[in-house]
């Protein structure tokens, strides 16, 4: 069995919300939308699932939109948007996961015109630098709270001040920090907000936009007239109720569980900082800058593709995650680390561990040892100049 | 087995991986655009014969892995007979996809260096 140190690609589904879901899926499959008994019985069951994902994040359950993801939230949520208004200008920010930085791509062939901000070295954006980048047209600011890569925290609350200053609406893919950051959508400003359910404990599937009342957004799947017109299609009422379930339960621990996760991450970073030349991408040393479960490093000298087959195909195998998909033929490296000022090959060369609830110190040891024996394999099988890190 | 099983084999527990023991008469090396990987073949070499190859490599693990196969396929060869080996026997015998077929080029630019360096 592999240890598992890649929360921030998939959690594991609580045994708590399978058993919810498997609760949900055995009554009678009523469609939520029915007038009749078994629909309002399933209606309801959506109804608490919106309560619980509403508390989380400081809002009213009436203004969830539930999607398939966060991708698709994030689709709607950007695209809807530019619809409403027919067209303008989007602030993003260079170092944005695929989900966004694609999505604008396909807005910008239609026309809309995009600013991608770059980071600094620790991968944050100024507010500063979003306010400067504010035009008369612009209809949209869209930031992610944590990188997918790094773990770093963009200042959401400040640069939703800037946003709320110019009358723009503020996007926030939340997908890394529900449920581990605290999110409060009017202390921060936000008017959207990007959520998923499996990074958090929750199925796969399952996510949800939360939009603010009266920001204007057109629908992108249409049939049906379901959730106010906002995403049509039968909603997947099992599902829907696990990501409450997973959000109840997320609530009840946020007290405890972020700075169990810190404590664990400090202790990987430890064990792991003893390889000679590591880099860290994640700002471990501020708790306010850095998301207490991604630890992201880069390991001069050893290719990263390699690193990662290695780790995941020895023994004992982890399940970790490049920074990015690398790739030796199309010359790929993280885009994130890149946009940081790492070098290609650096960024190459990163890997990310990913922790969880689950995640035990032994799993930490394990895995601290696991790299540095890789490594060192590694880099004595380099040619002799890369072999010594610079 | 099955290509894939012997690409993970050879990337895991090379074989032929550069080490101390011998004294080479021949080194080669070649990188990718980018410098993404390097390769670098070495060879032990007695009347005209290959005593043994060698290997240092940096990149994906599909590039160990064809430099172990290389390494392999060499050593017992005569110079003359080692002329005759071809990208298209690794491509064959390790199944390798279009997208790593840079990796084949790369060990046989590293011991077309290393033949170059040896007649020199």
């Amino acid at each position: 069995m592999a240890i598992y140190l890649d929360h921030a690609a998939s959690t594991p589904v609580r045994p708590e919300v399978i058993e919810h879901m498997g609760a949900v899926m055995s009554e009678q499959g009523a469609n939520p939308a029915s007038a009749h008994q078994p629909g309002r019985h399933a209606g309801a069951v959506v109804a608490a699932a919106a309560a619980a994902v509403a508390a989380l994040i400081g809002a009213a359950p009436e203004d969830i939109i539930w999607t398939s993801g966060a991708t698709e939230a994030i689709n709607l949520a950007l695209k809807g948007v530019l619809e409403f208004h027919g067209g303008g200008h989007v602030v993003s920010v260079a170092s944005e996961h695929r989900a966004t930085l694609d999505t604008l791509s396909w807005l910008e062939r239609r026309g809309v015109r995009v600013t991608r901000l770059g980071v600094d070295a620790a991968g944050r954006v100024d507010a500063s630098a979003v306010a400067a980048a504010i035009e008369a047209d612009t209809r949209c600011v869209s930031i992610m709270h944590v990188n997918n890569e790094t773990g770093v925290v963009q200042d959401i609350a400040a640069i939703g001040a800037v946003c709320a200053e110019h009358c723009v609406a503020l996007h926030v893919d939340a997908a890394q920090s529900l449920g581990k950051l605290d999110l409060d959508v009017a202390r921060m400003h936000i008017d959207l907000l990007s959520l998923s359910a499996h990074k958090m404990g929750g199925p796969q599937g399952a996510g949800a936009l939360w939009l603010r009342p009266r920001i204007g957004l057109a629908a992108q799947i249409h049939g049906g007239g379901q959730q106010g017109n906002r995403r049509s299609g039968t909603l997947a009422v099992a599902q829907v109720a696990g990501f409450g379930c997973a959000c109840s339960l997320a609530q009840a621990e946020m007290a405890a569980l972020p700075a169990q996760l810190r404590a664990l991450r400090q202790r990987l970073w430890q064990e792991l900082a003893v390889i000679d030349g590591v880099l860290c991408n994640s700002p471990v040393q501020d708790s306010e800058l850095g998301a207490p479960h991604i630890l992201n490093i880069s390991v001069p000298g050893v290719h990263g593709a390699a690193l990662l087959t290695g780790l995941l195909e020895g023994t004992p195998a982890l399940a970790v995650s490049a920074g990015s998909a690398c790739s030796a033929a199309r010359a790929e490296s993280s885009h994130v680390l890149r946009a940081m000022g790492r070098t290609p090959a650096v960024a190459a060369a990163s890997l990310r561990f990913s922790l969880g609830r689950t995640t035990t110190k032994n799993d930490i040891e394990l895995a601290a040892a696991r790299t540095r024996t890789e490594v060192a394999r590694l880099r004595a099988l380099a040619p002799r100049q890369l072999a010594v890190p610079a | 087995m099955a290509a894939a099983d012997e690409r993970l084999r050879r990337f895991l527990q090379p074989d032929h991986a550069l080490h101390a023991r011998r004294t080479w008469q021949a080194r080669g090396a070649a990188d990718t655009p980018g410098a993404d990987a390097l390769c670098e073949i070495y060879l032990a070499i007695a009347d005209e014969q290959i005593v043994e190859a060698a290997f240092a490599a940096y990149g994906p693990p599909i590039v160990v892995a064809c430099a172990d196969w290389l390494c392999e396929q060499l050593g017992g060869r005569t110079i003359a007979v080692m002329r005759g080996l071809s990208e298209a026997d690794l491509q064959a015998a390790l199944a390798l996809a279009a997208e790593e077929r840079y990796a084949g080029m790369l060990v046989f630019d590293a011991l077309q260096d290393a033949l170059a360096n040896l007649e020199t």
